[in-house]
């Protein structure tokens, strides 16, 4: 009788402490209340001022272009860099070369292969997109056929895009270097509103875009075995810095206002909660490091819907630099410059890169 | 004897707890995935809304737009094959459309800002089993925003280029918005470009304040978003 009272005791236990495990892993669930749209009135920020056209010095950074750029690529001493008029140029030391003067209006985004080698301009509307690839050897520009949410290669002058068509959206590959680039179907991936990244030769990240209203989920897709992997399901206010290599990642998540950010691996498992709070995009990976540009108005983070309200430009912020020690949890500030809204970090040769929201331009500075 | 069978449950008792910590641990670890057995549906939606070149953030549905919703099913990691099964979606709890291999619909936001749509499709005989998936999609007032150029509320120049930013609007036509700038309740000297306010305070002192109104109004569909920002000048 006591036997079966232990062996009742211990099932009643069990499954309470399954339905608490369960419960702690899944309580980010959406909130009901983040349907109310952000206010416009700007609450009672009190972050140190700005300027709207900063031209002071941003303490140890320096600005490598003038004007706002829209995507660049630094490797052994040498950066490139799109500017919002769709130029081209190249900095060596501190000669600055034109590689490209022909004009393109409503430019999105650039990006850039693998090796620095083809620039991949992105112009117009976000649902109808034009895409154009700059050969930076031959200095020549050519168009490309529709597609959406293109990423690159991580080994080749290839990109893997969203292929829409009415009988199913699917994942292709192109390759720009060919006379007439045309996209082959990799697999079926009936998706819309998505970001690709293309890590290893292997297999893609393809996420949902994320918002506080609603949820999103990311997988890895390995583009051979067409095998699926979810590494985030359902979260709110999901966005994701990638390591180079695609083997970790910063997510940011929440459930309304402000939200958190953890470190997770390849296969969605949480390694480390962060204990800043900042947008993934103004972080970048450094060895077993972390850098990120850190909003010195704390509180304007919480209070705001993420990412939503940042990418809006509803709010700029104002930054430190801190290296986080991903092993041992250190913090150290590398600086405070306090006059930068850092974005699309990246550190190369000991140095860090990012572009100014207040001013648009390219900064870097020593780590 | 009695010590002996108390011994030995308690160390299946340890054995058992500690079997379901491990498994506790496991499921909270592992928060950001979950493992797959059963068939995965996922359905994911898009909107035509209006969202300015670059940006990076979802399109969210206004009152209006056309919401495209997918489905797709993940069976053990790999993508079925639904061309011959029979879809059936529903709006709300309503039957919207039911068709084979019908794996998107599109549909009208309802006029519910502030509210969430639900979505729901299910795939009648996946290998025996009926599979359904509902997911909410949130219906927003289109938005107008004001964008500064700097953090705070506290400007350092006398010269100043605020920018409009429209999103959310049914149009995809930037010409059939109209942009109305206030500045402290008067309308300001056009600048040219409607989308910005170029603002010269000279001979301002420090704690001056100013407030900042931007409307932005869509011929057609008629609607309409407002943004108010108070700001202060900081020597």
């Amino acid at each position: 009788m006591s036997r079966l009272l232990k062996i009742g005791f211990v099932s009643v236990l069990a499954v309470g402490v399954l339905f608490l495990g369960y419960w702690l892993s899944n309580k980010e669930s959406p909130s009901e209340n983040i349907v109310t749209p952000p206010q416009n009135s700007d609450p009672q920020a009190s972050s140190s001022g700005g300027s709207n056209v900063p031209s002071e010095s941003l303490g140890a950074s320096r600005a490598l272009f003038e004007g706002r750029i829209y995507g660049y690529f630094a490797d052994s001493g040498e950066v490139l860099a799109v500017n919002e008029d769709g130029h081209v140029f190249r900095k060596i030391g501190s000669e600055i070369e034109t590689l490209s003067s022909s004009s393109v209006s409503s430019v999105a985004r650039a990006t850039f292969s693998f090796d620095g080698k083809r620039i991949l301009l992105e112009t117009g509307f976000s649902d109808s997109p034009f895409f154009k690839v700059f050969n930076v050897d031959k200095k020549t520009w050519k168009d490309l056929p529709p597609m959406t949410f293109p990423a690159w290669s991580p080994k080749t002058h290839e990109l893997v895009f969203l292929d829409k068509k009415s009988s199913g959206n699917s994942l292709s590959i192109l390759n720009v270097d060919s006379p007439t680039p045309r996209g082959r179907t990799v697999l079926q991936a009936n998706f819309e509103d998505i970001n690709l990244l293309w890590p290893q030769t292997n297999w893609i990240i393809l996420s949902e875009k994320g918002s506080a209203y609603s949820v999103s989920s990311a997988w890895k897709v390995d583009l051979q075995k067409k095998i699926w992997t979810p590494i985030v399901v359902e979260r709110s206010s999901l966005d994701t810095k990638w390591k180079g290599d695609g083997s970790s990642a910063l997510v940011l998540t929440g459930s309304g206002r402000g939200g958190r950010l953890t470190l997770i691996n390849d296969r969605g498992e949480a390694l480390k909660d962060l204990s800043v709070l900042t947008l993934p995009n103004k972080c970048a990976f450094a060895g077993e490091d972390l850098v990120c540009a850190v909003p010195e108005n704390k509180k304007k983070l919480e209070t705001s819907f993420l990412p939503d309200d940042y990418f809006k430009e509803d709010f700029f912020t104002s930054d430190s630099f801190l290296n986080i020690d991903l092993g041992s949890g250190e913090v150290e500030t590398l600086s405070s410059g306090k006059t930068s809204d850092a974005t699309n970090l990246q550190i190369r040769g000991g140095e860090v890169f990012f572009i100014n929201r207040l001013d648009g331009k390219l900064y870097s500075f020593k780590k | 004897m009695t010590r002996t069978n108390l011994g030995i449950g308690s160390k299946r008792l340890k054995l058992t707890l500690g079997c379901v910590l491990v498994l506790v641990f496991s499921l909270s670890f592992f928060g950001f995935s979950s493992a797959q057995t059963r068939p995965q549906v996922v359905i994911n939606w898009s909107t035509n809304s209006y969202t300015p070149p670059g940006f990076a953030g979802k399109a969210l549905p206004s009152p209006g737009a056309s919401i495209r919703a997918n489905l797709l099913v993940l069976d053990n990691g790999i993508v079925s094959d639904i061309s011959q099964k029979e879809i059936r979606w529903s709006l709300d709890g309503e039957s919207y459309k039911n068709g084979t291999g019908m794996h998107s619909i599109e549909f009208t936001a309802p006029n519910l800002a502030g509210e969430f749509i639900k979505i729901r499709a299910q795939v009648m005989d996946f290998k025996g089993n009926s599979l359904a998936k509902t997911i909410e999609a949130p219906i927003v007032k289109p938005q107008a925003v004001i964008s500064t150029g700097f953090s705070g509320n506290e400007f350092e120049s006398t010269n100043l280029t605020l920018k409009a930013k429209a999103f959310f609007f049914n149009t995809n036509n930037m010409d059939s918005l109209f942009f109305n700038w206030k500045v402290n309740r008067q309308e300001p000297a056009p600048s040219g470009e409607p989308t910005e306010l170029v603002l010269s305070l000279p001979g301002i002192r420090d704690g001056y304040k100013t407030q900042i109104s931007l409307s932005i109004e869509n011929e057609f569909p008629r609607e309409s978003a407002t943004a108010v920002k108070n700001l202060i000048y900081r020597k």
